[in-house]
Formats: C-alpha cells, sequence, structure tokens
C-alpha cells in the first residue's frame, strides 16, 4: 500500500503538471475597506485556473465561512454560473462588522477520467474587513487544508508566502503543493508547460514556501492520495484529496 | 451574560501583543443610536480615548469618551454624513465614515435644488428613450430592492452560533440551580 502511495505521489509529481485541477474560491475583494462595496461577491468553481479552462462542477456539498470564530453554512446563498464557459457557482455575502473572513467550499467528488480517479479539493480563500486581522490562521477544519504562515492578505507580489499543510489536523512533510496563477482573462502566456503548474514540496513540518513573480490571485494546492478508494461502476477507485488556499498579491506601489 | 462573555473573549484573543499599534475604529447604527468600537491592531480595546463625532462639514456634533472595552454610543444627532474620530493619543487615531444613506437621510447634495414642476404641456423637454428609461428604472429598482436582499440574504445566514449556545446553557444552569435550591428547602423542611 505505502508502495502504492510513494508510486502514485511519484506519478502526481512526474505527470504532465499542464491540466492541474483547482478547487476555486474568488472573491470580489481580499480586503474590505470602510469606502469599498461591502457586499462580497464570491466565484467558486473547479478549473485550470492557468490555462483559463474551466470544467463542470457540481454544486458544492459545503460551502461556508468562519467568521468571527462562528460557522456558518452559506450552501443556501449558492447560485449557478459559468466560469470560464463552465458550470459554476456563485454567493454575494453582505461585509457587516471588522473580522477575517475564511471561506471553505468542499465539492462533491470529481470524476476524472483522463487520471483514473476521484477529485476532491477542499477550498479556502481568507477575506479581511474595516481594519481586523487575528484568526487568519485558524484551521477550517478541513480533511486536507492548507493554514497559512503569513497572514494571507495585505501582500505584495514577490512577498514570500509560507503555509502548512495538515492532513486531519496533523502536518504532512513531503507533500507536494501545485502553485498555479489564475491567467483569469488568459493573457499571461507560459514560455512552456512546466511554467503552468509550479510545485515546491512541504519540508518535515509540513511547511511551504513560495514567492509569485507578479501580482493577481495564485492558487496553492497541496495533493494527496486519499487512503479511503471510492466506488465507480463496482470499481474501487483511488481518490486525490487537495487542500487548496487562494491568497491575492497586489503590486508594489512604491517608488 | 452575552456582553461580558464577548468581553472575555476579546481580552483573551487580544492577549497577543501587537507592537504597530494601527487603531481600528468600527461604527454601526442599532436603532436610533450609533455604536462605536475602537479596538487596536491585535484586538486591545482602546479604552477611556477620545471620541468625536463630526457631521461631513467637519463641526463637532458629538463628543465624549470610550469604556473600558473601548465602546461608545450616541444617539444619531443628525441625518448627514457622521465621521467618527477615536484618539487615544500617541498618535493612535483612526476613524469610521457613516454615509447619509446608512444612517436613513438624504445627502445635502441630493437635498439642493428641487426639481421644476413637470406639466404635460410641456412637450417642448426631451424624453428619455428606451434604454435611458431602461436604466433609471433599474436603478430606482436596485435602490428599492437592496435592503430587501441584504434582509433575505442575513435570514439565509442566520444561525445559532456561540452566542446563542452560551444563553442556551445559561438556562440550563439556571433551571438546574433552581431544581436543586426547590429540592434543598424540602429537604430542610422535613422534620
Amino acid at each position: 500500500m505505502s508502495r502504492l502511495r510513494t508510486l502514485s505521489l511519484a506519478a502526481l509529481l512526474l505527470a504532465p503538471a499542464a491540466w492541474a485541477h483547482f478547487g476555486m474560491i474568488i472573491p470580489s475583494d481580499s480586503m474590505v475597506m470602510m469606502e469599498d462595496n461591502r457586499t462580497l461577491a464570491l466565484t467558486l468553481s473547479f478549473s485550470h485556473p492557468c490555462e483559463a479552462e474551466g470544467m463542470e462542477m457540481a454544486r458544492p456539498a459545503a460551502f461556508g465561512v468562519i467568521a468571527d470564530g462562528s460557522r456558518l453554512d452559506l450552501s443556501a446563498t449558492l447560485q449557478p454560473t459559468q466560469v470560464l464557459g463552465h458550470a459554476g457557482w456563485k454567493a454575494e455575502y453582505a461585509v457587516k462588522r471588522p473580522g477575517v473572513l475564511t471561506f471553505f467550499m468542499s465539492p462533491q467528488p470529481y470524476w476524472e477520467p483522463a487520471e483514473d480517479c476521484f477529485i476532491v479539493h477542499h477550498t479556502k480563500s481568507v477575506v479581511a474587513a474595516f481594519g481586523e486581522e487575528e484568526g487568519w490562521n485558524q484551521p477550517v477544519g478541513l480533511p486536507l487544508e492548507i493554514v497559512p504562515l503569513t497572514r494571507p492578505f495585505g501582500l505584495y507580489a514577490g512577498n514570500v508566502f509560507s503555509g502548512v499543510v495538515l492532513k486531519d489536523g496533523k502536518p504532512l512533510a513531503g507533500a507536494p503543493v501545485e502553485v498555479e496563477y489564475y491567467n483569469r482573462d488568459g493573457r499571461l502566456s507560459p514560455p512552456n508547460d512546466y511554467f503552468i503548474t509550479q510545485t515546491v514540496l512541504t519540508d518535515e513540518r509540513g511547511a511551504f514556501h513560495y514567492s509569485p513573480p507578479a501580482a493577481g490571485w495564485w492558487g496553492f494546492a497541496a495533493l494527496v492520495e486519499d487512503e479511503k478508494t471510492m466506488p465507480r461502476e463496482g470499481q474501487e477507485k483511488s481518490v486525490e484529496l487537495g487542500g487548496v488556499l487562494w491568497v491575492e498579491f497586489t503590486a508594489w506601489p512604491g517608488p | 451574560m452575552t456582553r461580558i462573555v464577548v468581553f472575555v473573549v476579546t481580552l483573551v484573543v487580544g492577549a497577543t501583543p501587537g507592537w504597530a499599534h494601527r487603531l481600528n475604529v468600527f461604527a454601526y447604527l442599532e436603532g436610533e443610536r450609533v455604536f462605536v468600537e475602537a479596538r487596536f491592531k491585535g484586538g486591545t480595546p482602546a479604552q477611556d480615548s477620545d471620541v468625536r463625532v463630526e457631521d461631513g462639514a467637519g463641526a463637532t456634533l458629538v463628543s465624549g469618551r470610550t469604556d473600558r472595552e473601548g465602546k461608545f454610543d450616541f444617539a444619531v444627532p443628525a441625518r448627514g454624513e457622521l465621521v467618527v474620530i477615536v484618539d487615544a493619543g500617541e498618535g493612535h487615531r483612526g476613524q469610521w465614515k457613516l454615509s447619509a444613506a446608512e444612517l436613513g437621510g438624504t445627502s445635502s447634495s441630493a437635498a439642493s435644488p428641487p426639481p421644476p414642476p413637470s406639466s404635460p404641456t410641456a412637450a417642448a423637454a426631451p424624453t428619455l428613450d428606451a434604454t435611458q428609461l431602461e436604466a433609471a428604472l433599474e436603478r430606482v429598482l436596485e435602490r428599492k430592492l437592496a435592503p430587501m436582499r441584504q434582509m433575505l440574504i442575513e435570514q439565509q445566514m442566520r444561525e445559532p452560533g456561540w452566542r446563542e449556545a452560551l444563553g442556551g446553557l445559561g438556562w440550563v444552569v439556571a433551571a438546574v440551580a433552581a431544581g436543586m435550591a426547590l429540592l434543598a428547602r424540602r429537604k430542610y423542611r422535613r422534620p
């Protein structure tokens, strides 16, 4: 079993990096300030962010926010929408008070015939409101999750971003974390396929580091093969678990 | 009860020392009063700090000081824009703006020249074309529907949080205490 896992991990690392899948939550704003629009628009999807390719996403199994230490179920606010030409989901959230909002989404398993496995990406995005900044490193408690070590808002392009990967709440060493830029308008054309998805590994304490070269939304997807399999047409199939975090980086405005 | 709990939680959360003493000011309307909260980066309340409330033109309408929880509240003095400024000294100053719209009033600019009286014979007046009319209608509808949409979203989002849970626990404790008191009385009455 462990050999199989090593093999599949190797496969994950060696497989063509193109077509990396990412669960996505992109809010209209990562920092809501006094003068800003106080209604956040959130867009949820399952996409290839750097290639600006969409996939069909079924209604998420769970969608919510942790605000002020309490957890709210927001799944009733989800509305169908189109993201990169495919079915995605959107929601609005009215920001009322100062606070740090951690939005999270757990999808229904996605069957990927090309990889002969299911994909389940538990996804997060953190929004800060009205100057408050406590609570950005609180884990949501997802099966696989990136907990930021760097405050995940108010970041400049080029800042080093660090996070720790937790599997069932415990740091996961040696896990690949795939990194992609959200090429929303398709203006970026990477020099070759290696540049589409970059990869870093977590160290012995489960931590990873990355410094994005440009402003925009960057996705970090920690990946691991789940111990559990799922049945499909009478056969047990493996499950790729993802813990995804989306972070916005802003261009240095200064001299 | 809830207030005390909130305060204690604030103290605990705020225990992280913050070297950068940015002052966060937040104010919101509840009924006819404005509630102000002032906290340093890290969550420590800005206690006993100067509060000044100005109108859009900079005239002071209300002044006072925050309490031990960094809080202050006042009755809405005017329906126009309000700026709440909290000054904790040593250059720690923050402010929050409440728009006229938020306070349920009209902005001063909208109150200026009244629209000319329309008459059916004023055929020379420019008429709106279909797109302009549609845009105008959309604006009006958006203005009228926005609060309703907000209410709907809030209703969908509301669910018992830890405050309600703690409140519930309080009732349980009270009920148990009452029961024990009753039992104790019976016991002592026995000869």
